[in-house]
């Protein structure tokens, strides 16, 4: 029972670069799929999203007749919105869970120590192990998120008829998937800070959950601000039809870069310590927003943001941009700080009436904007 | 090859390693012994790249561990401490590690009939057992036929079976050419199976030889000896220079006097002797001789070490 077979030969020259990640990704993919955590995760994801857009829905049907004038308006303007907004608030907990998994169940079990073996430059192994979870986040996102918006609309279609044709349906069903996939980076970037489980996921969880009503109980306009950049807002935003300009690039992608920068810099770390730990909260400090702004009527307000700073400025309740009072003394004089998150990426997207918003495009996109979304429900 | 070269590693205000340079050669096993606390396990943390150390370098086959483009290839690791996904197959697992490195499924099978976890490849790491754990260890560190092999206590949890089988598998990957360091505090295990031997005591190294030099060199030679004429012997030896333990009314313990002169004066003095045995200290023993100054939990203080106890004092420290 001493024999050793010797194992193939290694190749004669090294694997380039791009095939090790290759090889890296593949790994990646069999640690994600041979745990039962990831399917349980999943699973209640397709559960949880598709339970709660039917109850829901089904709940504002039936409850029809007793709901406020305004808030029928409301639901007839933007459907879409109603849909993917009831069952996803839920389930993108388990997101947040999974994301913080993936990452602290290889510490908690030392199996990062085999990993690391395996490949000692950390962040590649990262890199790969971010892709290949945003990837199935993205796809299982997609596979829920059109099975939702089918069956939501199907109920709703009594009281608030939506074709996925229709002008930014699409793009707000495919935005939801693509937002779980963010939130999931977002998760896996801070479990990768925390190295612990609880905190991690008690981390992510409150982000998403706790601090977005509480950030509304700060005072002045403060909290505005606030909860202006928490990734919750992105996920509220793009599953929208009809939004504002600012909301093209959603601000939870900024939240995943800021959190993923500082992961990756103490990852060359093995012991880092809370001294080596890079400042997140200088990372997280945003570029200067672009300026652009909502021409919208006055009901558009959402009620509860007026009590905050209304003699300065307003906030339109589909597309949370500001009104024409907001700070004047930043580049282009107006706008909404939802936007800074634009020059964290160059991705280009396709807003509620059809036209191209390049980031950076400030004052084309605000006339579009004008002509389009907002004016839609005014 | 491993060497290491003036490497030293604090955490904090505790110098676990110490200046410490050694070279691990190609060709046989080499033992990594030390008391608990003696920067062993650390040691092996600096060479597999694991922690950076704060002075010198640990390289293997010339370059830094983290420098190896296939590292899998060129060095298998046991480490002490589980590395394993508990909720993961022992299949994928070593799965998970493979394609990492570009190695085959094939190559799995392999390892796993060759560590015998064929029957619980399938099955959760978790439920098992520590020398089931062990088993899918040393199947990681041969996964990609390494020419280096670092295993951090590979007998731990092991029945005596297994045991045997790793001590042969380490000397036959060693015949191979290989380079094979094996720490372990437990020294008899060390006798049979290491050939060099190295030993550090609070992160500084102590010995660096073969096993035979390290027991030569600290080992107080003495016979045994027990005859019904105990006390009539005793007082011969003593004339003759040597000196004389009573054990018991019938047997002695004497040093400074050769096993073969004490039977000569016996047969010259015609005393019957039931036994006459030449004592060498065991490992354990000259290991405790060499390290008894720099023990890191030291239980003596509180209580004085029997020396017929088996265990190190480091040992029964935990």
């Amino acid at each position: 029972m001493t024999a050793v077979t010797p194992a193939p030969p290694a190749p004669v020259a090294p694997a380039s670069g791009a095939v090790r990640f290759g090889r890296l990704l593949l790994s990646e993919w069999t640690k994600i799929r041979s745990v039962g955590s990831t399917v349980a995760s999943l699973g209640l994801l397709v559960v949880l999203t598709l339970g709660f857009t039917a109850l829901l829905t089904w709940l504002t049907v039936s409850q029809w007749s007793k709901a406020e004038p305004s808030q029928q308006r409301q639901i007839i303007a933007d459907p879409v919105s109603t849909i993917l907004g009831s069952g996803f608030q839920l389930s993108q907990l388990t997101i947040c869970v999974l994301g913080v998994l993936v990452i602290t169940s290889e510490y908690a079990t030392g199996m990062i120590r085999a990993s690391l073996l395996a490949v000692p430059r950390r962040v590649p192994m990262l890199a790969a192990k971010s892709v290949v979870f945003a990837v199935l986040v993205f796809i299982v996102g997609e596979l829920v998120a059109f099975p939702s918006f089918f069956v939501g609309a199907a109920i709703l279609h009594g009281k608030a008829p939506v074709a996925l044709g229709e002008a930014g349906v699409l793009r707000a069903v495919i935005g939801s998937g693509l937002y779980l996939a963010v939130l999931g980076l977002f998760a896996l970037a801070v479990g990768g800070l925390v190295r612990h489980t609880a905190a991690g996921i008690t981390g992510v969880i409150g982000f998403v959950l706790v601090l977005a009503p509480l950030a509304q109980l700060l005072p002045g306009s403060f909290g505005k601000h606030v909860h202006a950049y928490l990734p919750s807002e992105a996920g509220h935003l793009i599953g929208q039809a009809h939004q504002g300009p600012t909301t093209c690039s959603p601000p939870g992608r900024g939240w995943a870069c800021s959190a993923c920068g500082p992961r990756c810099c103490s990852a060359r770390r093995p012991t880092s310590s809370s001294a080596e730990m890079p400042d997140l909260r200088g990372s997280r400090r945003q570029p200067r927003h672009q300026g652009m702004a909502c021409t919208t009527s006055p009901r558009c307000w959402s009620p509860w943001r007026q009590g905050y700073g209304e003699s300065e400025a307003k906030v339109c309740c589909r597309c949370s941009s500001f009104s024409s009072a907001w700070p004047a003394s930043s580049s282009g004089g107006e706008g909404s700080p939802l936007s800074v998150a634009s020059s964290l990426s160059t991705a280009t997207w396709t807003c509620s009436n059809g036209s191209a918003a390049p980031t950076g495009s400030g004052t084309s996109w605000s006339n579009a904007h004008g002509g389009g979304s907002c004016s839609a429900h005014s | 090859m491993i060497e290491v070269d003036r490497l030293s590693k604090r955490f904090g205000p505790v110098t676990a390693v110490d200046g410490l340079s050694f070279a691990v050669q190609p060709g046989r096993v080499t033992g990594f012994l030390g008391p608990n606390g003696a920067g062993k396990s650390t040691t092996m943390r600096l060479i597999l790249g694991l922690d950076h150390p704060n002075t010198g370098t640990a390289t293997i086959e010339g370059k830094r561990y983290r420098d190896l483009v296939e590292p899998l290839r060129v060095v298998g690791a046991l480490l002490e401490a589980k590395a394993v996904h508990t909720g993961r197959s022992a299949y994928n697992h070593l799965l998970v590690l493979a394609q990492t490195q570009g190695l085959p499924r094939k190559r799995v099978d392999e390892v796993i009939d060759l560590v015998g976890l064929r029957d619980v490849a399938h099955k959760r790491v978790g439920g098992f057992s520590l020398g089931m754990g062990q088993r899918l260890g040393l199947a990681a560190a041969l996964l990609g036929d390494p020419r280096v092999l670092v295993l951090d206590e590979p007998v731990n949890g092991l029945d005596p079976e297994g045991i045997v089988w790793v001590r042969n598998l380490m000397k036959y990957l060693a015949g191979q050419g290989r380079t094979v360091l094996v720490s372990s505090h437990l020294m008899n295990e060390m006798a049979v199976s290491a050939e060099q031997l190295i030993v550090i005591g609070r992160g500084r190294l102590i010995a660096d030889c073969s096993t035979d030099q390290f027991i030569a060199r600290s080992s107080e030679r003495s016979v045994l000896v027990k005859s019904p004429d105990a006390a009539r012997l005793a007082e011969l030896i003593t004339t003759e220079g040597g000196l004389v333990k009573a054990d018991n009314d019938q047997a002695l313990t004497v040093g400074g006097l050769p096993a073969p002169r004490i039977g000569e004066l016996a047969a010259r003095e015609g005393l019957v002797l039931h036994e006459l045995t030449p004592q060498l200290a065991s490992l354990e023993e000259a290991f405790m001789e060499l390290t008894r100054d720099s023990v890191e939990y030291d239980t003596r203080t509180s209580q004085p070490a029997p020396t017929e106890i088996e265990a190190p004092p480091a040992e029964r420290a935990r």
